[in-house]
């Protein structure tokens, strides 16, 4: 609690910003006869300069100079008229020492009263961000490019040029005991789900942890099975899938100091779009989707199902390949798995490293990488082609699906039906692919099933099959995703001429 | 507590997959890819002479290297499995028969009724040898032809796989090869036609391959062999002779009727007590030569004189088959008894008991109808 | 929300049906059927079709009486406590048994087609794991995995027999109807057994979300399977002839390799079909675990669900195992079809139903009065 005594707001204040070298402070009189004592504080840097020295102060004192306030109102009044002074909209009071730190924190300038038991907070955040930028890691051939920032209200801004609909709420929670990151729930108040929109609400007040330093950590703890490699949240950096996402009937996940938004619920199938599959013709991007779902099932699949046909069935092969295969495994000193796994391996050393080097060298190392160390292994007699082929196809397979997040079940899914292929041969291919399915049809993302609309398509009679394998032109998709309130659930309406032909 | 019990399932799982008890890698299987069977004869005291012929790896995945050599293995057993692994024993390469493409009975083996049907029934009993694998006979040893160099293409077995694909003649029993065909015949009457391959030799000395003609199995015994033209005899009959050359002399030379389609309807009649065998046979080709005569070959009265021709050579061709089959040798390789059965149960019925010599005694009438499409470019 | 606790709708239902019983069962059939009547073996499947629509029909209408009770507490209420329990463990045993000797055939095509050296133990002791783990996460995930595995069983299969009709000989199937009727009846009588999982029907209606519609969902769903056998029956004795048929093992197998595929560059496919076979027997495994399970776990009333499906599990694997021979398995199986099936497909629901009807017991009846 403040006390009205300014010297004694002062003491505490400057005791709980005791060693912090950027913060700034000034006691100074106002008032015509210099007789009424004002304090000032906020962080360096973390206040826009210009507008408080420029606007807050500056017109408080030219205001206080041309109103003195009267003699008699002195203490009551005070604080109110100083208020009017304060040329801009954003103010707050507050009477508690808590909330006054942590405005502090979040940019804001207190201004303490000497005979007030209460400061004023002028909004003047201003810190130094990265401006809006192109994304770099969901690059789109069509489409906008902007990405998100690490400011929370820059992307919040960005999501709400989009959507010009007063329903679009922007719910906003502090998690975080000591980094207090602001955390926001975009979502279309009439299109969400309410149990949905509740229960993402509590696990979100439930989270009771000391830091969230990025939204990948509000992710992990919202989720509904830890144990599980495939995400069940959507993580995007640009504004036009987020926007899109909400207007399904999604909740977009907004953490300060973090460019990256989650978007939740996700299934499995959203993992599988990309933002520009609206943007061009339907008959292309069906064609790109179902490439996308090959690129998936042949990134887990393929070194299994190479292990199991060679080593196990080869008559399945056509008899040339099969003496090529053999021919080129002659020289090879390991088994045909230790082969496999020695080259997956290499594979994913580059590309961990190709993710940490910067710019220009990160390309070059695909390059080098690939060409040099898969060639010389090969004349070495290290590995045999075919296997380097392979390795190659799942892992470009895996480059292939729109989103990251995904290709990590993937990958690790890759190294399981690798070891009961080498077991069990095909058998213990499908049955490692059975324990994979299982996994994934129980798998629940905020009580919608994983594998939507594979599964249980039934509830929204099938139509979320339209945006699937393959795409039906957009005056085909009448209704919204399941994610939607069904109240809600007609997109476009019988005006729409198109739908007459 | 409940989902770590759940985990109990996998880990059971787990623990099973500790040891892998088929893995065989690609390079240690050596892969068989033409297998032949003899009677075993002579010093041996066996019953078997299996031979299975083994290419080269590096010779097949090299083309340019000139390694076309094979392994040629061959063993003696009392049953065919036995020397198959008397075979392994010989190589450090577990012998894979997955891949193997071709079996070939030697005409001995045929002559034992007893032993063909080991040698059958050991290829289908045998689950890495699919059904879709070639059949053929040869009137000397099967492990001869394994064995022989042959220019074209080092194995016998892909050598006639792409024979098979590529070449288009008739008088190969094209569309009868194939075990599962063979296993079909034999289980239904015991009687079966399976093409033959013979080596030969050219003035050069170099060896080659000739497929055509066939043996002739009755009542799982070889009853002898039918040349090409008696083959072709018999592939009217049975529709499949597409790709058929039909060489008529004419006034001014040769002038052969290239078939392509000849379809064949069969209907049976008894007639007096005695069973008759109808065989309406439509063909259609087009004339691929005349002797560059005046005549034009886009004249009705030129084309009906040649059809006429062409319909008594084809109708001879079959009636010379079916003398072979029903005289000479007394088998019903047509398959007539289970059509018999299929379209006349009561008919069936009758003439079951005494097959042979009902078959002997059936009169086969051939009518058939040559449609000539085309005479080429020229009039 | 979207979870509907555990129950399953109409199309998860008869996906689920399907998929049961189209299991090893198929692979078999024709050379019994031939066994029985020749070429005339496809009539015994027709008819068995028709037999097992019906008997659909029949069990969900016990179903229908109560349609929120399990099996055991129908029983109870229509017959006695004790005559319910005993029901319900004859039926949980039987399950067991029946799953047991799948799972013996199945491990044995397996180990001659796919692993020849591979003990026993272990790719029964895989499959059973697998099932038991898919059958502890519950119904409705059951259900969610069927309805992926049914089209990648069930595409490829269709596709390979379209394909297949072309390559047929459809007089292999001449002189029709010379078999005698006494065979016809014999084969009927024996061959049921190839729907021998359809009795899951009595116990699964508490987990419908829509009981009313389950019936006809049932019903059209067992005859879309008896259709399917028939159709495959037909294509295979149509391949290769009665007298070949007899004789070979596994009939469908044989025919999915010889089956020409276009475009093809597999040699031999009969590998790649038996996934088709392995999903399968995975869906019938599941099921008799996940059943008896429930089952047991009715009948003793203490505990969760998980305890029991080790214990089926385990009985399931240790029953398996104890059978040397494969060809003991299938005289076995007739056996149990013409006991316990023909009574739980029959002779129960006939009886339970005139019981409820007597004594007016029955959500229906009760409606009534």
């Amino acid at each position: 609690m403040i006390s009205s005594v300014l010297d004694e707001n002062i003491r505490l204040v400057e005791e709980a910003f005791k060693d912090c070298g950027d913060f700034v402070k000034r006691k100074l009189p106002i008032g015509r006869n210099k007789d009424i004592w004002l304090y000032v504080a906020y962080m360096d840097m973390l206040v826009s300069r210009d507008t408080l020295e420029g606007q807050v102060l500056d017109h408080l004192m030219i205001f206080l100079w041309e109103n003195p306030p009267r003699e008699e109102n002195l203490k009551e009044h005070l604080f109110e008229t100083l208020k009017d002074g304060v040329t801009t909209a954003d103010i707050q009071v507050s009477e508690d020492m808590g909330e006054i730190r942590e405005a502090i924190l979040s940019g804001d300038t207190v201004i303490f009263v000497d005979g007030c038991a209460r400061a004023m907070l002028v909004s003047t955040k201003g810190w130094p961000s990265r401006g809006v930028s192109a994304t770099d890691s969901e690059v789109v051939v069509q489409g906008s490019k902007d990405a998100f920032t690490e400011s929370f209200r820059v992307n919040t801004t960005l999501v709400r040029r989009r959507i010009k609909d007063s329903k679009l709420k922007v719910k906003q929670f502090k998690v975080g005991k000591r980094t207090l990151t602001s955390v926001g729930l975009m979502y279309l108040e009439d299109v969400v789900r309410k149990d949905v929109l509740r229960d993402a609400e509590s696990r979100i007040e439930s989270i009771d942890i000391d830091a969230i330093l990025d939204s990948g950590y509000i992710a992990q703890l919202i989720e509904d099975d830890w144990k599980s490699p495939f995400p069940q949240s959507q993580v995007t950096e640009r504004p036009d899938k987020a926007s899109a996402a909400i207007l399904e009937g999604r909740i977009v996940v907004v953490v300060d100091n973090s460019p990256f938004v989650l978007i939740i619920p996700a299934t499995m199938n959203t993992f599988f779009q990309a933002s520009d599959d609206y943007y061009q013709n339907w008959e292309i991007m069906s064609f790109a989707r179902l490439i996308r779902f090959a690129a998936g099932f042949m990134a887990a699949s393929l070194p299994g199902l190479y292990i199991a046909i060679a080593c196990f069935h080869p008559s399945m092969i056509p008899m040339l390949l099969i003496f090529k295969m053999a021919g080129a495994r002659q020289a090879v000193p390991f088994p045909a798995v230790a082969e496999m796994l020695l080259m997956d391996l290499a594979f994913e050393l580059l590309r961990e490293a190709g993710i940490r080097l910067p710019g220009p060298i990160g390309h070059a190392i695909g390059i080098v990488g690939g060409l040099i160390i898969g060639q010389a292994a090969v004349e070495a007699g290290l590995v045999s082609p075919i296997v380097v082929i392979i390795v190659a196809l799942s892992g470009m397979s895996s480059f292939a699906i729109p989103h990251v997040s995904l290709v990590a079940g993937f990958r690790l899914t890759k190294y399981l039906l690798l070891a009961c292929s080498a077991v069990l041969g095909l058998f213990g291919f499908w049955m490692g692919a059975l324990f994979t399915l299982i996994h994934l049809a129980t798998l629940k993302s905020f009580g919608l099933p994983y594998l939507f609309p594979f599964v249980s398509g039934d509830i929204n009679c099938y139509s979320d099959m339209k945006d699937t394998l393959f795409r039906v032109p957009l005056f085909a998709m009448k209704k919204r995703p399941i994610f939607a309130n069904p109240s809600e659930s007609v997109r476009i309406g019988p005006h729409d001429a198109r739908v007459k032909e | 507590m409940k989902s770590k019990l759940k985990l109990l399932f996998p880990i059971a799982f787990l623990f099973l997959a500790s040891g892998c008890w088929d893995k065989v890698e690609l390079e240690s299987r050596g892969f068989v890819v033409s297998l032949g069977i003899d009677l075993g004869g002579g010093e041996s005291p066996f019953r078997y002479s299996v031979s299975a012929s083994l290419p080269s790896v590096n010779g097949m995945r090299d083309e340019a290297s000139n390694d076309s050599s094979k392994t040629v293995k061959k063993a003696d057993g009392p049953d065919i499995s036995s020397a198959l692994s008397l075979m392994g024993m010989s190589s450090s390469q577990k012998l894979y028969l997955g891949q193997a493409r071709l079996v070939i009975f030697g005409a001995e083996l045929l002559g034992d009724e007893e032993r063909f049907k080991e040698a059958i029934d050991a290829c289908e009993r045998n689950h890495e040898i699919g059904r879709k694998i070639f059949v053929l006979s040869t009137k000397g040893k099967a492990s001869d032809i394994l064995e022989a160099d042959i220019g074209e293409e080092p194995s016998a077995g892909i050598y006639i796989e792409n024979y098979y694909r590529n070449a288009s003649s008739s008088g190969t029993l094209k569309s009868h090869q194939g075990l599962s065909n063979i296993i079909s015949d034999l289980r239904s009457g015991g009687n079966t036609l399976i093409p033959e391959v013979e080596l030969k030799y050219t003035q050069g000395g170099d060896a080659y391959l000739e497929l055509g003609g066939c043996a002739a199995v009755k009542g799982f015994k070889l009853a002898g062999f039918l040349d090409s033209k008696q083959t072709r005899g018999f592939e009217w009959v049975m529709g499949d002779a597409r790709g058929a050359e039909v060489s008529v002399p004419f006034e001014s030379g040769n002038e052969p009727l290239s078939v392509s389609s000849g379809r064949s309807k069969i209907r049976f009649q008894e007639i007096g007590g005695n069973l008759e065998c109808n065989v309406d046979v439509k063909v259609r080709g087009s004339i691929a030569e005349s002797g560059f005569s005046e005549e034009s070959l886009y004249d009705a009265s030129a084309l009906s004189k040649r059809s006429v021709k062409y319909e008594e050579a084809i109708k001879q061709e079959i009636l010379d088959c079916a003398k072979l089959l029903q005289e000479d040798f007394g088998a019903d390789a047509y398959g007539f008894l289970d059509m018999l059965r299929k379209r006349s149960y009561s008919a069936y019925k009758r003439v079951e008991g005494e097959w042979e010599e009902n078959f002997k005694k059936m009169k086969i009438i051939p009518n058939v109808t040559v449609d000539i499409i085309s005479a080429g470019a020229i009039k | 929300m979207f979870s509907m606790n555990n129950k399953i709708s109409v199309r998860q239902l008869q996906i689920l049906l399907i998929i049961d019983i189209f299991g090893t069962g198929v692979i078999i059939l024709p050379r019994r059927a031939v066994e029985f009547a020749g070429q005339d073996g496809w009539i015994i499947v027709a008819i068995l079709a028709c037999l097992a629509t019906g008997s659909a029909y029949l069990m969900s209408s016990v179903g229908r009486l109560f349609p929120s009770e399990s099996f055991v507490r129908t029983a109870s209420k229509l017959l006695s406590k004790p005559a319910g329990k005993a029901l319900g463990l004859i039926f949980a045993a039987k399950l067991i048994l029946n799953c047991a000797l799948e799972i013996r055939m199945f491990g044995e095509i397996i180990r001659q087609t796919m692993l020849p050296n591979t003990p026993l133990a272990v790719v029964a002791g895989a499959a059973i794991s697998i099932s038991a783990y898919a059958a502890s996460k519950g119904y409705e995930a059951r259900a969610r995995i069927a309805q992926i595995i049914f089209p990648i069983i069930f595409i490829p299969l269709i596709i390979v027999f379209i394909l297949a009709l072309r390559q047929i000989d459809m007089t292999n199937l001449l002189p029709v109807f010379v078999a005698k009727p006494a065979d016809i009846f014999r084969g009927t009588l024996r061959m049921g057994s190839a729907f021998s999982c359809m009795e899951l029907i009595l116990i699964a209606h508490p987990f419908f979300a829509n009981p009313e519609k389950a019936r006809k969902g049932a019903s059209s769903a067992i005859l879309l399977v008896g259709a399917l056998m028939l159709f495959i029956t037909i294509i295979t004795i149509a391949k290769f002839g009665p007298f070949d048929v007899s004789r070979q093992l596994w009939p469908v197998l044989e025919m999915m390799d010889m089956v020409e595929m276009p475009g093809s560059f597999i040699e031999r496919q009969d590998a790649l079909m038996l996934s088709f076979w392995i999903l399968s027997n995975f869906a019938i495994t599941n099921s008799c675990l996940f059943f008896s399970s429930i089952l047991l776990k009715d009948v003793i009333e203490k505990g969760r669900h998980l305890p029991y499906i080790c214990v089926s599990a385990l009985i399931t694997a240790a029953i398996a195992l104890m059978i040397t021979n494969a060809e003991q398995v299938y005289p076995i199986i007739d056996f149990l079809f013409l006991t316990l099936g023909l009574g739980f497909m029959v002779v129960l629901p006939i009886l339970l139903l005139v019981v409820a009807r007597i004594r007016k017991k029955g959500v229906i009846y009760e409606k009534q009065t």
